[in-house]
């Protein structure tokens, strides 16, 4: 597996934890406010985004991009 | 002239719009299963993602949505939890599944797994699971577009007259444009729902509260709101604190069911191209990030509106309390028919294309599967299952909400068969069957004895703990499928 994958694969899996039980619950307040909303709903949102901006990571740096981008059979395999 | 006219107009124009642009763009497909079911693989980035979007979000989404937070305020996350990594496995099989769609015709996602496991009854299986979890999901959505316009209409247009208004526009676009129809009118009514969910997000809490923050902060500070409305997991139904086992699994099960939901899933078969498929999944977020609005207005009603019940109705409680323009009322109220009725036309051309697909064409002699008549038989039953479930939404009494609850739990039991297809090529038809039926088995039996969960987790959860390890060791105990068929897969 390229390393690309794996740091792909970890990120994912932090993400995910950090969305349910054990990692939410110490994000799981109400204070520090953050920009007016809850800590609570900050983080799910931020949650949001760093699972947006790894997949976009992901979809740019594939080296199957480059090469065939337009013959349409680039691809994760 | 009075304000429920204009309201009422307002929604009409609405419909008159939506039934032009799911019609027209059908004219360009072929006139075959392919152009109906897949639009003739041609959906472009900007439909696909609208698609997946509108699909996702219905009327759920716009009375449910702002019915949670105010009613169990942070156990509402949950609907933005399972969206930050449900979408991503479609990154991954999208494109593959797209490609065999494209080199062996497959339009379904029961005819791919057919495939892969070599089994006709997997086949028929899916279709059941499918319609069964389809048909109170269409109920659903014709129930909310009822509601809303008998609501606009402060009753002088009955429930059963709205949603048969509303939902013969859906039958007529998905009758003559097939999926083509519910790209179009998708992107019209996701721009429609997404423009109006920002400003109402926006605009309730500055309106009652002269901010966001200052509203967060009056509510945590509020002695008759628990402080567990603004503190994950939040509340559950019975309105004590949430555990953490029942958010988690919560989360849990609706992300791995997320991505292998039969109508988001044959979607893959109608993008153009692998860049489409793989850059509608990099995008969906974005779609997903319209919840924080919505959740928004529910969070807004808590502590000027107390009491209202049942929680569903919070929005076009707000909206009849506030003293807004009538032409936006009417917009908001549009704005609900759209969300049910993008997601009800996904469902209605799917439900219709898997029946016919996956089950009737199964039992039929050759000399009566012509494309031809394949796309005949789809689009009668495309009427026949409107009707269905219009009967369910307007005059049977059946609880059908149990049933939809249930549904995420069964659907989730389909995810282990999609990954396996790619990526354990030791699985066969055999350790298919028994772990989707054994998953399915379970989760419905916790989901109506939910007395007997050792942990309080979601059903499904149970449900994949016996899918996993059936379709694992069932496979190994049986022959595997032969080399050819599994390269296919491995190689897609």
């Amino acid at each position: 597996m390229r390393s690309r994958k794996i740091i792909f694969l970890v990120l994912l899996f932090i993400i995910q934890l950090s969305i349910i039980w054990p990692v939410y619950s110490l994000f799981s307040g109400i204070h520090p406010m953050i920009l007016g909303f809850p800590l609570s709903f900050a983080w799910i949102v931020a949650m949001l985004f760093a699972s947006f901006f790894l997949l976009l990571w992901y979809y740019w740096s594939d080296p199957a991009r480059h090469q065939t981008r337009t013959s349409d059979k680039a691809g994760d395999h | 002239m009075e304000d429920w006219i204009v309201i009422l107009v307002i929604c009409g124009i609405y419909l008159a719009v939506t039934l032009a642009m799911g019609i027209i763009p059908g004219m360009r497909v072929s006139d075959s299963v392919t152009g109906f079911v897949a639009g003739d693989r041609s959906m472009n980035l900007l439909i696909l993602y609208f698609v997946m979007g509108a699909s996702v979000f219905s009327s759920f989404a716009f009375l449910g949505g702002p019915g949670w937070a105010y009613s169990r305020g942070a156990a509402a996350f949950y609907i933005i939890g399972y969206g930050v990594t449900g979408m991503i496995p479609i990154y991954f099989f999208g494109p593959k599944v797209r490609r065999l769609g494209e080199r062996f015709g497959f339009v379904t996602q029961a005819e791919i797994l057919q495939d892969r496991f070599n089994s006709r009854t997997l086949s028929v299986l899916l279709a059941i699971l499918s319609i069964v979890v389809f048909i109170p999901y269409l109920t659903l959505q014709m129930k909310g577009a009822g509601y809303v316009i008998t609501t606009v209409s402060e009753g002088a247009i009955p429930q059963w007259m709205g949603a048969g208004i509303a939902y013969l526009v859906v039958l007529l676009y998905v009758y003559f444009s097939g999926v083509m129809g519910v790209g179009w009118t998708n992107t019209f009514q996701g721009l429609f729902m997404m423009a109006l969910a920002w400003f109402l997000g926006l605009y309730l809490p500055y309106k009652l509260f002269g901010g966001v923050g200052a509203m967060f902060t009056q509510i945590a500070q509020s002695p008759a709101v628990s402080e567990f409305m603004l503190r994950a997991p939040g509340l559950n139904a019975e309105g004590e604190p949430w555990s953490w086992w029942g958010f988690s699994s919560a989360v849990l099960v609706s992300a791995t069911g997320f991505s292998v939901w039969p109508h988001l899933f044959m979607r893959a078969f109608a993008a153009d191209s692998d860049r489409t498929m793989k850059l509608t999944a990099v995008l969906y977020p974005t779609f997903q990030l319209f919840l924080v609005p919505i959740l928004m207005i529910g969070f807004a009603a808590i502590l000027v509106y107390p009491n209202v019940s049942p929680a569903d109705t919070i929005l076009p409680y707000v909206l009849t309390q506030l003293d807004l323009p009538v032409v936006l009322v009417g917009l908001v109220f549009a704005g609900t028919l759209a969300a049910s009725m993008s997601s009800g036309d996904a469902i209605l051309h799917s439900a219709a294309s898997i029946g016919v697909r996956d089950g009737l064409s199964l039992f039929l002699p050759d000399r009566l599967k012509t494309d031809r008549l394949e796309r005949r038989y789809i689009r009668i039953l495309v009427v026949i299952i409107s009707l269905l479930a219009y009967y369910f939404a307007v005059i049977s009494e059946v609880p059908i909400v149990n049933l939809l609850l249930g549904s995420y739990g069964g659907v989730a039991q389909i995810f282990p068969l999609v990954f396996c297809m790619f990526y354990w090529q030791r699985a066969t038809g055999y350790g298919a069957l028994a772990g989707l039926l054994g998953g399915v088995s379970v989760t419905i039996f916790f989901l109506l004895y939910p007395g007997l969960r050792p942990f309080p987790m979601h059903e499904g959860i149970y449900g994949l703990i016996v899918n996993i390890p059936l379709l694992a060791g069932v496979s190994l105990m049986t022959k595997p499928e032969s080399k050819e068929r599994i390269q296919r897969y491995s190689n897609a």
